[in-house]
């Protein structure tokens, strides 16, 4: 569904991707691991484009989409779930949700998409009219998840849904992102924590300085010792 | 589709410092300044630039002398008075990266209180200059401590706002007696008897302030002006203490300015409050543009442009109607919007590049 | 005395109502486009020139002048985004120059056209109403109904319709408004010519109260900024209050304490609010 083939990327003369290939099936949950300042986000960032490839091509189901615009991108159907969430946080709610649905014309798959969403989290019906900047960090990270599904997605896009959250919302969330993929989105996951990341996730490449190092299922993965070792931490 | 598509996003991401004036800096090195070191005056002369300014200063000195006509000396004046303005510009903006939408502040209060200075006290008029452009420095101040806080798009707005509070206390009714009103200030004593020797007057203090201008930019205090032009932030976290640095531009361009602004009124022999207008503000921008910017030099350039070419090819049609009379502006509005569109060398430097060329391939270098 | 304050009141309400007007597209601007659009003035000086020229000039009927006016604007408001603010749009200081220049180019073009010498639009309805003792023509009338017609407007307009949605979300976050899909580019040029609409309404309420000269679009220009910075760049509440409190302001100075006073008041609280509370009163933007 998606295949990136060799993108490179430089921030001014920094190095931040470098030859990158990879594939994502169609209903398969992918996951993108690797430490801190690997280039995971600006992976995803060049794959929306929020960031221009300085080199190689991005498909999406047979259509190269990397001389688009963010903005048509997304009305392709790939919604990105940005770092830091990003919501608009003078908005209620429920505007930040119909934001999501920015480019969905089909009335009746709006209304089905928000009570499924408010169905993996209820907090959100409980909290529509409230203002998203008063919402606590889960919840955020929840509406910005449901903001992006609101778009209905053929690829969703996830950068760090665990970033600076508590283990117990952590698990929640990731509860949620099982959910998703039983909905049969195909789904994108950049995660920072291995250990969750490796629980979803089909297929699982690890980002390593702009290289990608390591790649497999979960299975291969979870023999290899380095991995073991440096991500699982066992 | 061409590759032509840009990511605003990411240009304001990671590209902005990449970014003067719109244009990416990469383009803004094509031209690269003379890479040898002058080490006299004397090998200063037959370097391009040196035979160059030599041969245009001596074109301007002769015109006049020869023809002894007092309209092509009028004009040549306030071409000469125009051009350390602009100069004065360039050294804030072009140098500092201070865009300064306001310059006419310093203009107008040099103009002021130089005629102020002739007119009620009675001092020779180059003390008066002198005293305005003085003056113009502590405006400098008043308005640079403010100002400091304030970047890009914020300093050019609130630079202008104090040109206008200017204009209007001017202008206002009520300080009449103090200020003069829409009157100004006028029948100003002639700076000499004969018209000839203010022009060479006019000359020798723009070449002087030129000389000044150039060295400023090329020592220290240029590389650190520049410095902060191109990253404040860098700048500041490599000890430069840019507080103090952009204060100094202020001070030195405003003094120019100064300097320019007394000229102005004393040769006019009479000032009003327009000159406080953003009408004057924008000859500096413009005449800059034209002439490059971050190019001291290219300041005469750009007010030849203006006061010599384009204020002097529509002065005949004048007769026709008075309307040709503000096609000048008109123009060189229209211009100003191309050049920062499409040309941010200015017209000097790329037209230098051909003109070396051409003497190099004559010295048989 | 007593009188006076009415004075001030009704005077002050119908500055405020300009300033409004004035402000609010600019602040739109800003917020959506991080753009400090210098042309804004210019809009209003060719508002004021081409409603002069049609109605005046050429005697259309009054309800077609306005509107074929309004056209104008936004043709000129759509014009200047797209030949001067989106190929610019990497450097916010060289918009600030270009719309500068044009700011120049149509205060000399209509110079050219029109000559310098005021001209007079004559009210809608000539005439004047006496309330609280205070006699003032029917034009204030039109100008605050309007203006108070006009802000509650495009209040709904941002808040509910699916255009201003996406003002407001390009406003808020535009990295996250493009993910949504939307085109942020037509937004801002939607925006600038909203802008430039309520800088034409503004033109057409006010300038027949009073003599139109060329360089009018700079005091214009710098109230919108003084309003703006004061009320918060880009917040539209901010900018609504602000413009009611600095046309008290102004009216009030102009009335107790000096006229001159008054004219640079605005600018004063530029410098003011700049060094003080650079977010404005309602602001949450950084300056």
């Amino acid at each position: 569904m998606l295949e990136i083939r060799k993108i490179y990327h430089y921030y001014d003369k920094a190095k931040a991707l470098e030859e990158i290939n990879l594939t994502v099936e169609e209903g398969s949950l992918d996951a993108v691991i690797g430490p801190n300042g690997a280039g995971k986000s600006t992976l995803l960032r060049v794959i929306s484009r929020l960031e221009e490839p300085d080199r190689g091509k991005v498909m999406f189901m047979g259509e190269r989409i990397d001389e688009l615009e963010a903005y048509q991108i997304a009305r392709k159907g790939i919604a990105h779930c940005p770092e830091r969430r990003k919501l608009f946080y003078d908005m209620s709610v429920l505007e930040n949700l119909e934001m999501g649905a920015y480019s969905l014309k089909d009335k009746k798959k709006f209304h089905e998409l928000l009570n499924f969403i408010f169905e993996i989290f209820p907090r959100l019906k409980e909290r529509k009219k409230q203002r998203s900047g008063t919402l606590s960090g889960g919840e955020q990270q929840m509406l910005a998840i449901g903001r992006a599904l609101m778009a209905n997605p053929k690829l969703l896009l996830m950068d760090e849904p665990s970033l600076g959250l508590a283990p117990k919302v952590k698990t929640k969330i990731f509860e949620a992102i099982e959910k998703i993929k039983h909905e049969g989105t195909t789904t994108l996951l950049v995660e920072q924590d291995a250990v969750l990341a490796m629980a979803v996730a089909e297929n699982i490449y690890v980002l390593e300085e702009g290289k990608i190092e390591i790649r497999g299922t979960k299975e291969e993965l979870e023999r290899e010792p380095r991995i073991k070792k440096v991500y699982l931490g066992i | 589709m061409p590759k032509k598509i840009r990511s605003k996003v990411s240009n304001t991401v990671s590209g902005t410092k990449n970014f003067f004036l719109g244009i990416p800096r990469a383009t803004r090195n094509l031209y690269k300044e003379i890479p040898h070191q002058v080490k006299s005056f004397k090998e200063w002369i037959f370097t391009f630039r040196g035979s160059l300014t030599i041969l245009c200063l001596i074109g301007t000195i002769l015109v006049p002398l020869i023809t002894m006509d007092d309209y092509i000396m009028t004009i040549l004046i306030s071409f000469l008075v125009f051009s350390i303005f602009a100069a004065s510009w360039d050294l804030l903006a072009g140098y500092t990266g201070q865009v300064s939408f306001g310059h006419s502040v310093f203009f107008g209060i040099g103009a002021y209180v130089a005629a102020a200075f002739v007119k009620m006290a009675g001092l020779p008029w180059f003390f008066s200059m002198i005293i305005g452009a003085v003056a113009a420095i502590l405006v400098g101040l008043i308005i640079g401590i403010p100002c400091l806080r304030l970047k890009g798009p914020y300093l050019a707005l609130g630079t202008q706002a104090f040109s206008l509070i200017l204009f209007n206390l001017f202008m206002s009714g009520e300080l009449k007696d103090i200020l003069g009103s829409t009157e100004g200030i006028s029948a100003l004593p002639a700076m000499s008897e004969a018209h000839i020797v203010t022009f060479f007057f006019i000359l020798i203090i723009m070449v002087i302030s030129f000389i000044i201008l150039t060295i400023i930019v090329k020592s220290n205090i240029g590389t650190i002006f520049k410095a902060i032009r191109d990253d404040e932030t860098a700048a500041d976290a490599s000890g430069i203490n840019t507080t103090k640095y952009k204060l100094i531009a202020f001070m030195i361009s405003g003094f120019f300015a100064g300097i320019a602004g007394g000229l102005f009124a004393l040769n006019s022999r009479a000032v009003n409050p327009s000159v406080f207008l953003a009408l004057y503000s924008f000859y500096a921008i413009v005449m800059v543009a034209l002439g490059g910017i971050a190019t001291i030099s290219g300041s005469v350039v750009g007010a030849f442009i203006y006061w010599v070419i384009l204020t002097e090819l529509f002065k005949p049609m004048g007769a026709l109607g008075t309307i040709f009379l503000y096609f000048p502006t008109l123009i060189s509005a229209l211009i100003l919007i191309i050049m920062i569109r499409f040309a941010d060398q200015g017209i000097l430097k790329p037209a230098l590049e051909h003109i070396r060329e051409f003497y190099d391939f004559l010295l048989g270098r | 005395m007593i009188f006076q304050i009415e004075n001030v009141l009704i005077f002050g309400t119908v500055q405020g109502s300009v300033l409004a007007l004035l402000a609010l597209g600019f602040s739109l601007v800003f917020g959506v486009g991080g753009v400090l659009n210098l042309g804004h003035g210019a809009f209003y000086l060719i508002t004021c020139y081409v409603f002069y020229l049609i109605w005046r000039v050429l005697f259309f009927d009054l309800i077609i002048s306005i509107i074929l006016s309004l056209i104008i604007a936004i043709i000129v408001g759509g014009v200047v985004y797209l030949a001067l603010i989106k190929p610019l749009q990497d450097s916010h200081i060289g918009i600030v120059i270009v719309t500068f220049a044009f700011a120049v180019f149509m205060q000399e073009f209509v110079k050219v056209i029109a000559g310098i010498k005021p001209h007079y639009i004559s009210p809608f309805i000539f005439g004047s109403v006496e309330f609280l003792g205070v006699t003032f023509p029917i034009q204030f009338v039109f100008v605050i109904i309007g203006s108070l017609i006009l802000v509650f407007l495009v209040g709904l307009f941002i808040s509910k319709t699916k255009i201003g949605k996406s003002i407001r979300a390009v406003s808020q976050d535009r990295e996250a408004a493009l993910l949504m899909g939307i085109n942020a580019d037509r937004i801002l040029m939607i925006t600038v010519m909203i802008s430039a609409f309520l800088a034409g309404m503004a033109a057409i309420l006010y300038a027949p109260t009073s003599a139109i000269t060329i360089d009018m679009g700079w005091s214009f220009l710098l109230s919108a900024f003084a309003v703006s910075v004061f009320g918060g760049m880009g917040s539209t509440s901010g900018c609504v209050l602000g413009a009611f409190i600095m046309g008290y302001a102004k009216t009030f100075c102009s009335v107790f304490i000096s006229p001159t006073l008054a004219t640079v008041f605005p600018l004063l609280v530029i410098v003011v609010m700049l060094l003080v509370r650079p977010q404005g009163l309602l602001g949450k933007k950084e300056v």
